[in-house]
């Protein structure tokens, strides 16, 4: 039997033809992106802010019992008052021992964030300055998407004269510093929501043609769109049904990269004067408020300073969390 | 038998192993691989990529990644310093160290793909001439006019102006005959050729290969020699060593290896090589891909891409079986229990075409006294 | 080389033309310009007529723009200073701003450089480590947010600042601005040239450097960042967009009599000719530097400098 058994060992184990291939298991490219997405500590961490500020963007001013734009005449400059907290010592409306609340009459009254000059709650101001300008930052990354895509799919596909003609036009927008271009814009349009997006929209539609622009070129001339074009596939069908969807990923992480710096460039333009015009809110505009007293009610800045910080950073950790799982090559400006 | 010749040892690799650390755990990529380097001789490492060839000799050069660790082994080298004769083992000195007494001086290497072996922000004098200036001690002039015939010497036609260009001016082949150049131009005692020829053209490769040939005589340069082409070993190498999943299955002399190779893994790399002499008419492929190094293997990494595989490659790793001096394989096939395994006839019929073909008498006079 | 360059210098004239144009546009859209604004009397409308010569053609009234624009005559301020010189209220503005923006522009990019360099060096160690996360919140809060801190901490709570730029201490009271203003170009420079370093420190030509014996300073300072430097240099143009809008911001905060906090007084109180004259030396500013990057990017590489443009 032993014999048998070490006589077994030197028999040959592979049948004919039939090899235990050990082949590497491949996943579905949406779910190792995934993978890569949920494995970056700081783009999940990015993603659960995100969504927490678009929860309260949403329901956010539904949660209390004032508007945005109620003035209050005597709850003027109250500190935040958070009754979960109030045991704990903390958010419990007292400014170097005073309860400011009982002080002026108010001690039946809750303000989580506090109220500003006007005696307007600022915590629903925030919630509504967050939905203005997560709102601001969706549009204009959409419309640099639909400007940007098609612009650079035509001059990148047709390549040549139109591509050096329509690339000199980027050029020349982009010798004006965005700083001039969106604030004389909106100087001229006049403040507000549409001006605000149009000229935003006006000097960041260039970097996103120009990636999909570098990228179509690319594709042009690889083997599956050359081949689609000898069996005499239409223009619009490669451009849509070839090229833009080997185009998506990094269209996606310009386009989420684009979006923290509408966000800034909004809350620039309400601390030039230029923003979105009261009673509404920003973001930038409530911090701009928050600045004007800054040295005697440092909470009015301090939050939506501290909670802007903190979106920006989500939104950027969120960007390279997209890139690296989606378009590593791509390089963030 | 015929008696070998063997030079002096220059270059001993004992029992090396190395793994990676990474993201998805230890990769063991050298499992103890050993060979020596004769002196004026050119050893080469055959295997698949991902074989662990080119991680052997970087780690001779000190080049290795950062998460690279040597689990065990050493690399003898025996070098005359001051008219005395000495042996190190490299794999004692820091990597600063080696570089500053080894690299360029001693050991010089060539890259696969001269398109990014070039620095491509300095000038070809520039690069050619760094080495000279700090290891030669030369004066910038000197070592600018050694340079031009160095260029002149691997066959730029106006090294003049060449010194004066940049890499992307040049074409592949020129890059590579610069890159030899860089190499040589210390006067190394061992030159490491990193697959030189897989990037290059076809007509090209053949150019190079006899360069370095030539230089190799001409200096008497010992080579070790990397790829994964076992048609351009034929022409380069004494020694060959088949190497599998970061070990060495078979090694021996050209001969040995290319007429009476022993082990499945060098009959499949031998009968992939496509030829004009045989009667086939499909070119053969060895099935499957090379194993997963993440994982523990056990047994005979090659086992399951292996049409002779025995149930025992799956339990235990074979041991090494020397069948001459020079020639060691290391698969079960060899056990006195085996079956008994002739070569592939596809293959035995492309020897008997070469050995026909062979006008060296003495190839045949070897393969008979065997 | 000079093909390039000229090349270059060529394609920055036609930009600034063309700006100039568009704002000669912009000029009769803007509120509070002598088009849509009742409030000027028929004195100053007479002046500003003979000034443009707003009766010819407009090619002609172009022409005359552009030569007033080159020349300096950007015309007379308004609101903030009535009929005084636009140019005369930036000569002493002009060189505050340039003054505090260089110190920032290269506080930033000197330390962003030896982070990056050292980060890249010790690759995922806790050094690495430390300056991805600094370059990751240094990129995304906005410095007009670091400056809010820095003056409420560092200048109202610790005293250890003035609160306010004051010529008579233009270098202890431009620390806290030029702080706040390098912060981002910091956290780009260093994220950038970490990036960078590793990609190149892990390339062949790297590997050939350490094959030929190189020592490790000539390996890291002349193979590996120059060529680190290359894109640095490409996002040198963005990066001082970003500080030319932080440094606007940043004025405004800290009270500094820059063109920055001038170009927001005007914007409030419509004072067109301002705005409009500062619109130009910003882009202006922008051209200049970019044709600087470019030949910049030129000497370092000579791909660009033998190819002659494009």
């Amino acid at each position: 039997m032993v014999a048998h058994a070490e006589l077994q060992r030197y028999a040959f184990a592979n049948k004919d033809g039939i090899y235990r291939d050990d082949a590497y298991a491949v996943q579905a490219s949406w779910k190792e992106s995934l993978h890569i997405f949920a494995q970056n500590k700081g783009a999940v961490l990015g993603t659960i802010f995100l969504t927490f500020m678009i929860i309260l963007a949403v329901f956010g001013p539904m949660m209390t019992s004032y508007t945005y734009d109620e003035v209050s005449v005597e709850e003027q400059n109250l500190p935040p008052r958070i009754s979960a907290f109030e045991r704990f010592g903390i958010f419990d409306g007292t400014v170097s021992g005073v309860n400011i609340y009982e002080f002026t009459g108010n001690s039946k009254v809750y303000h989580w964030f506090g109220t500003d000059n006007l005696g307007r709650d600022l915590f629903t101001r925030f919630c509504q300055g967050t939905r203005i300008s997560l709102i601001i930052a969706a549009i204009s990354a959409v419309l640099d998407i639909l400007i940007g895509v098609g612009y650079g799919l035509i001059a990148g596909y047709y390549g040549g004269k139109v591509d050096t003609a329509m690339m000199r036009v980027i050029e020349i927008i982009n010798g004006i510093p965005s700083l001039v271009v969106v604030s004389l814009l909106v100087v001229v349009l006049n403040p507000g929501l549409t001006s605000i997006i149009i000229s935003m929209t006006i000097s960041g539609w260039t970097g996103m043609s120009r990636l999909v622009r570098a990228n179509t070129l690319r594709l042009k001339q690889s083997e599956h769109i050359m081949a689609s074009r000898t069996l005499g596939t239409g223009t619009v069908t490669i451009l849509f049904r070839e090229i833009f969807p080997n185009l998506l990923s990094s269209v996606i992480v310009m386009a989420m990269m684009s979006v923290p710096n509408a966000i800034f460039m909004e809350s620039f333009l309400s601390f030039i004067g230029l923003g979105i015009p009261a009673p509404q809110a920003s973001l930038g505009s409530l911090i701009n408020d928050g600045y004007n007293h800054m040295l005697s009610y440092p909470y009015q800045l301090a939050i939506p300073a501290v909670f802007f910080a903190l979106l920006m950073l989500s939104l950027n950790l969120i960007g390279d969390g997209l890139r690296d799982a989606l378009d590593p090559k791509q390089k963030r400006v | 038998m015929k008696e070998i010749n063997y030079g002096e040892p220059i270059l001993e690799v004992k029992n090396l192993s190395i793994s990676f650390r990474t993201s998805a755990g230890n990769l063991n990529a050298i499992r103890g691989v050993s060979f020596t380097l004769h002196k004026g001789e050119t050893v080469a490492i055959v295997g698949e990529s991902g074989s662990g060839k080119s991680i052997t000799v970087k780690s001779v050069m000190g080049i290795e990644s950062s998460n690279q660790k040597i689990n065990d082994g050493e690399i003898l080298y025996t070098f005359s310093e001051k008219g005395k004769k000495k042996t190190v083992d490299l794999l004692k000195f820091s990597k600063r160290d080696k570089i500053a007494r080894f690299n360029g001086q001693r050991i010089a290497m060539i890259f696969q793909d001269p398109m990014t072996a070039l620095n491509p922000l300095l000038s070809i004098g520039d690069q050619l001439t760094e080495g000279m200036i700090r290891h030669l001690k030369m004066s910038k002039k000197d070592a600018w006019k050694r340079g031009i015939e160095l260029l002149d010497e691997v066959g730029i036609p106006n090294p003049t102006l060449c010194m004066e260009n940049y890499p992307h001016q040049l074409s592949g082949g020129m890059r590579q005959r610069i890159v030899i150049a860089i190499a040589l131009s210390c006067n190394p005692d061992i030159l490491i050729c990193d697959e030189p020829t897989t990037a290059l053209d076809v007509t090209i490769q053949a150019k190079i290969l006899d360069l370095i040939k030539t230089m190799q005589e001409k200096r008497g340069i010992s080579v070790i020699f990397i790829t994964h082409d076992l048609g351009v070993v034929a022409k380069v190498a004494d020694y060959v060593c088949v190497m599998y999943a970061g070990k060495i299955v078979e090694r021996g002399t050209a001969e040995e290896i290319y007429l009476k190779p022993r082990h499945p893994y060098t009959w499949g790399l031998l009968l992939a090589l496509p030829t004009l002499d045989t009667t086939s008419d499909r070119l053969y492929a060895i099935p499957g891909t090379p194993p997963n190094l993440l994982k523990k293997i056990v047994g005979d990494a090659f086992a399951p891409r292996n049409r002779y595989a025995l149930n025992i490659d799956y339990e235990e790793e074979p041991p090494e079986y020397q069948i001459s001096e020079s020639h060691m394989v290391r698969s079960w096939l060899e056990n006195p229990q085996a079956p008994i395994v002739e070569i592939p006839e596809e293959l035995q019929e492309r020897i008997m075409v070469m050995l026909d073909k062979s006008s060296a008498e003495d190839i045949r006079e070897s393969s008979v006294a065997s | 080389m000079t093909k390039y360059i000229l090349k270059r210098a060529l394609m920055a004239v036609g930009t600034t033309l063309v700006i100039i144009i568009i704002l000669f546009f912009l000029l009769q859209l803007m509120p509070g310009s002598p088009f849509n604004n009742e409030r000027l009397t028929e004195t100053q409308l007479q002046v500003l007529y003979e000034k443009y010569g707003l009766d010819k053609p407009v090619p002609v009234q172009i022409v005359i723009y552009i030569k007033n624009m080159l020349t300096g005559n950007f015309g007379v301020s308004y609101n903030i200073q009535q009929n005084y010189p636009v140019a005369s209220l930036l000569s002493t503005r002009f060189p505050i701003t340039i003054r505090i923006g260089v110190q920032a522009f290269v506080v930033g990019v000197v330390f962003g450089l030896i982070l990056g360099i050292v980060a890249a060096l010790h690759h995922n160690g806790a050094l690495d480590t430390g300056t991805t996360v600094f370059s990751m919140l240094g990129s995304s809060i906005p410095s007009y947010v670091v400056a809010l801190g820095l003056v409420y901490f560092l200048a109202y709570k610790a005293g250890l600042f003035p609160l306010t730029y004051s010529s008579e201490h233009p270098f202890l009271s431009s620390i806290l601005p030029t702080l706040a203003l390098s912060i981002a170009p910091m956290a780009m420079t260093a994220r950038f040239t970490r990036n960078e370093m590793i990609e190149v420190m892990d390339s062949e030509y790297i590997q050939l450097a350490e094959t030929k014996g190189m020592p490790r300073w000539r390996v890291v300072g002349i193979h590996g960042l120059k060529n680190a430097m290359v894109p640095l240099v490409t996002v040198m143009g963005p990066m001082l967009m970003g500080m030319m809008t932080g440094s606007t911001v940043a004025e405004q905060i800290f009270a500094i009599p820059g063109i920055g906090s001038l170009f927001i007084t005007a914007i409030e109180t419509n004072d067109y000719n301002v705005v409009i004259t500062l619109a130009f030396i910003f882009s202006a500013m922008y051209i200049v530097t970019l044709l600087v990057i470019d030949i910049l990017y030129g000497l370092i590489d000579p791909r660009i400098r033998l190819a002659g443009g494009d």
